[in-house]
Parts: structure tokens; C-alpha cells; sequence
């Protein structure tokens, strides 16, 4: 007779793996998710970005950001500016609650930055009044050298697999 | 009353009952939702960022009288892969002959511009912003320091 089986002589053997680490990982993962889509879902709209030939772009820094999106409609040229998930119009009306609106945030945050991702494929005359809008919310919101704007690209060097 | 008895001699052999708290269909709705999760997310891979500074030229803002004007070069982006860059020399054609170009006139190349000079990106109207985007990547490429976006004379930006 083993050593075991003195040791539990008389009583069924009873196997379970130990699941508490497993669930606690499974938990962690659930909040990132959980926390991870909701920024993204508010920032990325699905659009074509440029792709530069040799970028000479950088990776996105970690500054507060505010993100405006200006996607392409279903004709290539989009009707409206996204901002979280705010459309506002590119007529004159809608851009000048989008530039109260980016005014509001940029008094609010000394340091937010704008980051402008637009689809390719828009004819710039789409895109020229939404730059113009974002450099004029900066006035009175003390930036002597205006509005930092992030220009988004997609670098294809380093893109890698994307869920 | 001999059931009874028996029955509770049962009771006291087995020992107190044991309350455990069923876990299985918890665990079982948070791997549903990790996968939900798993394949819903997409991250902003590969996203990546030209900076540019966006001044308001059209606001009341402080002139620096001491501050030197100076005259920005003009990249006219006509669609096709197509660029003009008027100037005293013989500009490229193609955007993807720019960044060479701009390389060639920096005054540390031997050329007669120096990196903060404005590069001033000016797309035609009907033009796709990835091509305006292109040009902008090339004179950052180049080692510009100053680049934006004209509209007319009215609004430029700087980057890098």
C-alpha cells in the first residue's frame, strides 16, 4: 500500500484544481476590456486614415486629447464632424457649435491637445473649414502659439494584428 | 419513529452540512463577456500623429513688432500625385520627388532654406486629404520644422 493511501485510508480521494487565480485573472481582464471599449468607442470612428508613404510621423503621446473625426459619408464626403459622439454639421451653424464646444474644453484643460482623424478619401474642401474651426476655438483660451493638433495617420510599418 | 432515529443517526455520521455557494454560472457569464470583449475590442494599432500647431491669424491676437515675416514656401498640391512649388528653382512635379527636393534646398545641404522656414501645404479644394497628408509627411521627412496648412494667405499651422 502507498504512502497515500494510508495517509487517506478509509475516505474517497477528493481531486479539484484551485480556479481562484483563473478567476481573478478573468475579472481583471473583463474591467480592461470593459474600460478599454468604451474610450475607444468613443474615439475611433472606423475610417480609411492617411497611409504616407515613409511616414515621418510619432506614436500618439499619452497627453489629454480631445478627438474630432470627420469620416467619410456614403458618398466619399462626409456630411458632418464628429466629437466623442456629438455630429455636428459642416455647415457654418454646425461648425460654430463645434468651435464653442472645442472652446469650452480647451478653457477648461490648459493641456488638451486636438487630435484630427479624417478619412483619406474626403476632398480637402471638407477638411480645410474643420482645421480652420479648431484654430479659431483657441482664441481667448490663452495659446499664444494656438491650438496643438494632432494630425492622425495609420503607419502600416506598425500596424500589426488588429482584433 | 425508527426512521426518524436513523435518519438523524445519518446526519450525525456525515457531520455538519456544507454550505458552498455555487460559482459555475458566474464564471460561466464572465468568460462569455471576456470573449464578447476579445473580439469587439479594436485597439488604434499602428495610429500614429504629425503635430502641428494651429494658430488663429484671423483673432485680435498681439503682434510681436520685432517678430521677422517670413515668406513661407508654398507647396500647391494639384491631385494625381501632382505638385507645383513655385520658387527660384526647378521644383519637383511628383509628391513623391518632394521630400528629396525639400532635403536638397535645407541650408545645411547647401541649399537656401533654413529648417524653420514655413513649408506651407496648399491643396486644391478637390484634392484627397490623404494626398495633402502625403505632402505634409514629405516636408516633415525633409527636416522642416515649421509646416502647416494654407488657405489663401489667411490661416498656417507649424508642425513636425
Amino acid at each position: 500500500m502507498s504512502a497515500l493511501s494510508r495517509l487517506d485510508a478509509g475516505r474517497p480521494v477528493r481531486t479539484g484544481a484551485n480556479l481562484t487565480p483563473m478567476i481573478d485573472m478573468t475579472f481583471l481582464l473583463v474591467v480592461f476590456f470593459v474600460l478599454v471599449s468604451r474610450i475607444t468607442a468613443v474615439e475611433q470612428v472606423p475610417m480609411e486614415l492617411p497611409v504616407p508613404n515613409d511616414p515621418a510621423s510619432n506614436p500618439a503621446d499619452e497627453t489629454a486629447r480631445i478627438v474630432v473625426n470627420l469620416a467619410a459619408g456614403e458618398l466619399a464626403n462626409p456630411r458632418s464632424v464628429t466629437l466623442d459622439q456629438t455630429a455636428y454639421g459642416l455647415d457654418p451653424g454646425g461648425l460654430q457649435n463645434l468651435e464653442i464646444e472645442l472652446r469650452r474644453r480647451l478653457t477648461n484643460s490648459p493641456e488638451v491637445q486636438v487630435n484630427l482623424r479624417a478619412d483619406r478619401r474626403i476632398d480637402y474642401a471638407f477638411v480645410a473649414p474643420v482645421i480652420d474651426t479648431i484654430a479659431r476655438s483657441g482664441r481667448g483660451t490663452g495659446r499664444p502659439d494656438g491650438v496643438r493638433v494632432n494630425l492622425v495617420v495609420m503607419n502600416e510599418h506598425e500596424r500589426g494584428a488588429t482584433p | 419513529m425508527r426512521n426518524h432515529h436513523r435518519a438523524s443517526r445519518r446526519r450525525e455520521r456525515l457531520g455538519p452540512p456544507k454550505v458552498e455557494l455555487n460559482l459555475t454560472p458566474m464564471i460561466d457569464v464572465v468568460f462569455q463577456l471576456l470573449i464578447y470583449f476579445l473580439l469587439g475590442t479594436s485597439f488604434a494599432v499602428g495610429e500614429q500623429t504629425f503635430r502641428m500647431d494651429l494658430p488663429d491669424r484671423g483673432g485680435r491676437g498681439q503682434v510681436d513688432p520685432f517678430e521677422l515675416d517670413d515668406s513661407p514656401v508654398m507647396i500647391r498640391v494639384l491631385g494625381s500625385g501632382r505638385v507645383d512649388v513655385p520658387g527660384p528653382w526647378r521644383g519637383p512635379n511628383r509628391t513623391i520627388n518632394l521630400a528629396e527636393f525639400l532635403e536638397e534646398q535645407r541650408l545645411d545641404r547647401g541649399g537656401l532654406l533654413p529648417t524653420d522656414t514655413p513649408i506651407h501645404i496648399d491643396p486644391n479644394p478637390g484634392v484627397d486629404w490623404g494626398e495633402a497628408v502625403e505632402a505634409f509627411n514629405a516636408a516633415v521627412l525633409a527636416g522642416y520644422h515649421s509646416v502647416g496648412f494654407a488657405e489663401g494667405t489667411a490661416r498656417a499651422g507649424s508642425g513636425r
